[in-house]
């Protein structure tokens, strides 16, 4: 418990009816996805449960979020700030700690129609701005955790790919100016805001301090509270007369596809032809998505229930999927639809491939559309084992992702051999192309039983080799490389970068109040 | 002291590689002469030459273009500084036209690097008509516009990852280069220095760019390129107010058609061409291209497209105006100036004011400052403008060029007038200067709040805890 004086002081700050210390509540805040995997990692027995922070506090305002920063730093009470949550990295880690949980600061403040930036709060959600944006023929990038959780966290403080990534790049590229609560408690607005009330860029005066902000990681939550953001936004293709309109009811609802688009699964033999489709198709910005994965993915993906998912995987999918990209042509015009899917099927036949909708091999609905620019596909993963998580994530080029999947795959049948997780024989990855195929990442999506011990165990130590594989092989930085341990495990042969990073928490954060599990202390650790 | 520190520089770099005469030291002189000007060619001696410097407390000036030098941040701010010059480390490190990369060295200028990258298929990313001295890495460190704003993600584009000296003498290798892995492996394994961000938490590239040197001193940088088009046509509309554009330029930046897209006024195009055109006030440029397979046809779609919008937004888009041919503009793009440099042959002399704003405002600025050259009395025909869209159109970049004479009609002290009076006049109406250079910059730094100039202290404390790179320069007053 927090001693009463304290309690009280955050009490005056939110209201006595936006704060609570009761277990249940804290509980709620303890419990999140892949906790057995990290305890699992750290030598413990996998736990749900995270640790329960002491208090929740709901702020309305950023001064509210600044005088509670302000009352850890007096009060030595550590803190980590809470959007929508999924993860171990948005709990806390102290046992001395409060959760600042955002979700009444939860508005749009400015969509710019014309230059194309969106200004929202945390608890703003994917799938609410997509609504808003729509009406204006925008979208943003979306991450691919779904349209339940908060662009805010993904662009200011979390990796973020999405399925749209050819065409809207990655959430830490697209961030403009930002109100950020320093752990001090500190207000600092980057970029043009803190010159002229504009938030269209975030960068300068001379150098830019988004530079300490997220890097590709993001900082977890590790350096303060991001209050306000500025995101760009991207042409929604589509004709100025399309509405969005759904009937039906989940899972198989219906979803007027607009006119110029159409889902391709392009397949190739071998991955070297599949390289050179997936390296063409993205320079040539012909496609908003071209995502790869296993035959059981593509089941995933095009199907609403589990055993939908297994009969389709049975029907003709194993037999027929090899290395696949899921594209969606996305036009704006029937002239730019016409060149696109022409070129899509030029490639295609250049380089020996064919298309598995054409072919009857899978059927994606007009829902699946729909599914597809909401990155609702992700959630698609949980229905196999009600769990997954993915390994790997390095990030550079298409070659390289194509590498890792090639090595990942004797590694992941090795621990499918032990029966610890999901059989996808190896092949389950999820690669993604960025900014016309500048950039790609790829990670292998995992099922395993949470309930197991057994599997998260299992699960655990082969999150572990995939990490000392991309050591090993040059092949890049996975996504979880997190908190003081892990990040002393990789540093040392990547540049000693954790130093800098922990200059930095110590600049910014003299009396380490911000939750540091998924970042780095302050301090140098011997 | 000059004999001890030239003795010090001449043991990292050997005799041919330094000197204190006085004819090359006052090519360099800024506010001060230096003291010593040292050329090394490895990111050793860089590491030699600034743990020196940190050692015995001498200011460290890094510049990598020739000159002329038109806003001086490369130049030193304090007395008895070395400058170091890296134009001689000057190698084109590596190609890779499947991931359309180019890794170079500091010294390698525009014309080189183009020539290189036609012969594997890529063109780099750059700015318009940059003068022939230019160092491509420099320029990318100055977050210098470049014409294609559809291939302009962010802000740093085309930067990618670097190897950097950091003030302390630390070499970093920051974004996916740092590893795991060696360069060597890092390429053996399929990477090519693609992806900027990182390592891990945070990004020392966007701490290093916009920098102007006081951070790190960048010894190579690799950065994004693009495929050599099949087929390309250039089209150009004139516009008496920038505003005639407006509703098609967003159109434009929402359906990322064209290549180069970017606005100079009437003053900038005839000075970029050499001679006087007779134009509209404002000329709007577009390059179109096709690539690989079906190129022509995808190059008829993009003008289809083009030209629907224009025609709904009342744009009169032409293959050549009566004064200008678009082979013309063609002639001036994916080029470096020839000598003398453009903005100086227009009048010898040239001063420069740049700050980034949206779009919509652009004209409302090129007034406010026209106003103030009006009271000054500096010749409106004599300032060049130019509007370059930025992050895919989401902001804009706008450089006012200041042609003059030495001595005509008592041209520089106008000069000097408009840039202090004009730029504070930007300033105090929200032109955000986000490269200041020259006399703005303390106003600039002080419009802020005092918390940003305290958290990029916090940062230079890091990466140079002794001041010594280039003091004096941004909001960094403090001398080693």
């Amino acid at each position: 418990m927090l001693e009463k004086n304290v309690y009280e002081s955050f009490m005056k700050i939110v209201g006595e009816r936006n704060i609570s210390q009761d277990p249940a509540v804290m509980d709620s805040y303890a419990f999140q996805w892949c906790n057995e995997i990290e305890s699992a990692q750290r030598g413990d027995e996998p736990q749900r449960f995270g640790v329960r922070p002491l208090a929740v506090v709901l702020p309305a305002s950023t001064e509210e979020v600044q005088s509670i920063v302000k009352a850890c730093n007096e009060h030595k009470v550590t803190f980590k700030a809470f959007c929508t949550g999924m993860g171990p990295w948005a709990g806390v880690s102290d046992p001395r700690a409060i959760q600042i949980d955002l979700r009444r600061m939860n508005r749009i403040i400015e969509i710019d129609e014309k230059n194309m930036y969106a200004v929202i709060e945390p608890y703003v959600i994917n799938a609410e701005l997509q609504s808003e944006l729509f009406p204006y023929g925008l979208m943003h990038h979306a991450q691919g955790a779904g349209p339940q959780t908060s662009p805010l966290a993904s662009h200011t403080s979390f990796v973020g790919p999405g399925f749209t990534s050819p065409y809207t790049g990655f959430s830490g590229r697209n961030v403009l100016g930002v109100e950020w609560v320093l752990p001090d408690g500190e207000i600092l607005r980057l970029g043009s805001f803190d010159h002229n009330g504009k938030w269209f860029t975030g960068d300068g005066p001379g150098i830019s301090l988004r530079g300490v902000m997220r890097g590709w990681l993001g900082a977890y939550g590790g350096l303060g509270v991001f209050t306000k953001a500025a995101i760009r936004l991207f042409s929604w293709p589509a004709p100025k007369d399309w509405k969005w309109k759904t009937s039906g009811t989940i899972p198989e609802y219906n979803w007027d596809i607009p006119p110029f688009w159409k889902m391709f699964v392009l397949n190739f033999e071998e991955w070297e032809e599949y390289k050179a489709a997936m390296y063409e198709l993205s320079d040539r910005e012909v496609t908003m998505v071209a995502t790869t994965s296993a035959p059981e993915g593509l089941a995933a993906l095009f199907t609403n229930t589990k055993q939908e998912a297994i009969e389709t995987i049975f029907a003709g999918l194993l037999a027929k999927t090899r290395n696949y990209i899921v594209m969606l042509v996305a036009a704006h015009t029937r002239r730019e639809f016409e060149f696109r899917t022409k070129l899509v099927r030029l490639i295609m036949e250049k380089y020996g491939g064919n298309d598995l909708i054409e072919e009857g091999v899978t059927v994606p609905k007009p829902m699946h559309y729909g599914e597809t620019v909401r990155n609702m596909l992700g959630g698609h993963a949980f229905r196999f084992s009600n769990c997954f998580q993915s390994t790997h994530g390095g990030m550079d080029t298409i070659a390289m992702a194509v590498r890792l999947a090639q090595l990942n795959q004797t590694v992941k049948q090795k621990y499918i051999d032990k029966g610890v997780i999901g059989d996808d024989r190896g092949l389950g990855v999820w690669i993604t192309s960025y900014e016309s195929g500048h950039m790609a990442h790829m990670e292998t999506p995992t099922v395993y039983d949470p309930t197991s011990v057994e599997s998260c165990l299992g699960y655990a130590a082969y999150q572990d080799e995939c990490n000392q594989m991309d050591l090993d092989e040059a092949l890049g930085m996975p996504f979880f490389i997190v908190g003081d341990d892990v990040h002393n495990f990789y540093a040392e042969r990547t540049m000693h970068y954790a130093d800098w990073i922990r200059k930095i928490k110590a600049a910014f954060d003299p009396n380490g109040v911000s939750d540091p599990s998924h970042y780095v202390k302050g301090d140098r650790k011997k | 002291m000059n004999q001890t520190m030239k003795d010090a520089m001449i043991q990292i770099t050997g005799n041919d590689r330094v000197s204190d005469e006085e004819n090359v030291l006052s090519q360099y002189s800024g506010n001060y002469p230096p003291s010593l000007v040292v050329w090394p060619i490895t990111t050793e001696e860089v590491v030699n030459i600034v743990k020196w410097a940190n050692e015995n407390s001498v200011a460290l000036v890094p510049t990598s273009s020739l000159g002329p030098k038109l806003r001086g941040s490369s130049l030193p701010k304090v007395e008895n500084a070395i400058v170091v010059d890296l134009s001689k480390m000057n190698q084109i490190l590596r190609i890779d036209s499947t991931n359309k990369v180019a890794m170079i060295e500091p010294g390698v200028t525009y014309d080189e690097l183009i020539h290189t990258l036609k012969l594997a298929g890529l063109r780099p990313l750059m700015p318009f008509l940059p003068k022939g001295s230019k160092s491509v890495l420099a320029s990318c460190l100055d977050r210098e516009p470049i014409t294609i704003p559809r291939f302009h993600w962010d802000t740093p584009d085309p930067l990618l990852c670097t190897e950097t000296v950091f003030g302390t003498g630390d070499i970093f290798r920051t974004g996916a280069a740092a590893g795991p892995g060696t360069l060597e492996e890092q390429w053996e394994a399929g990477q090519a220095q693609k992806n900027p961000m990182g390592p891990s938490q945070f990004d020392p590239y966007r701490l290093v760019q916009g920098a102007q040197g006081t951070i790190g001193i960048v010894t190579w940088i690799s950065m994004k390129c693009e495929k050599l088009p099949e087929i390309q046509k250039f089209f150009l509309a004139q516009a008496d107010d920038l505003g005639d554009f407006q509703e098609f330029n967003y159109a434009l930046f929402r359906r990322r058609l064209p290549d180069e897209h970017f606005m100079l006024n009437s003053t900038a195009l005839s000075a970029a061409l050499g001679e006087k055109k007779l134009l509209s006030p404002w000329i709007l440029i577009l390059g179109v291209s096709g690539h690989g397979d079906i190129a022509d046809e995808e190059l008829d779609y993009r003008i289809g497209d083009i030209k629907d919008i224009a025609r709904e937004s009342n744009v009169k888009l032409e293959e050549n105006l009566k004064d200008v041919k678009s082979s013309e503009i063609e002639a001036l793009l994916n080029r470096a100036s020839e000598v003398p440099y453009w903005k100086i042959r227009a009048k010898g002399e040239c001063q420069e004011v740049m700050f980034t704003t949206t779009l919509d405002r652009v004209q409302e600025f090129y007034h406010v400052f026209h106003e103030v050259a009006r009271e000054i009395g500096f010749p409106l025909d004599q300032i060049g403008a130019y509007v370059q869209p930025m992050n895919q159109g989401t902001n804009t970049h706008v450089g006012f060029d200041l042609y003059y004479t030495l001595g005509e009609d008592d041209s520089t002290e106008k000069v000097i007038m408009l840039l202090s009076r004009g730029q504070k006049k930007l300033l105090d109406e929200g032109a955000y200067f986000s490269r200041p250079y020259g006399v703005i910059i303390d106003a600039v730094f002080e419009k802020g709040s005092p918390l940003t100039v305290d958290a990029m202290k916090r940062v230079k404390s890091i990466f140079d805890p002794n001041n010594i790179l280039n003091p004096g320069t941004l909001c960094f007053k403090e001398v080693p």
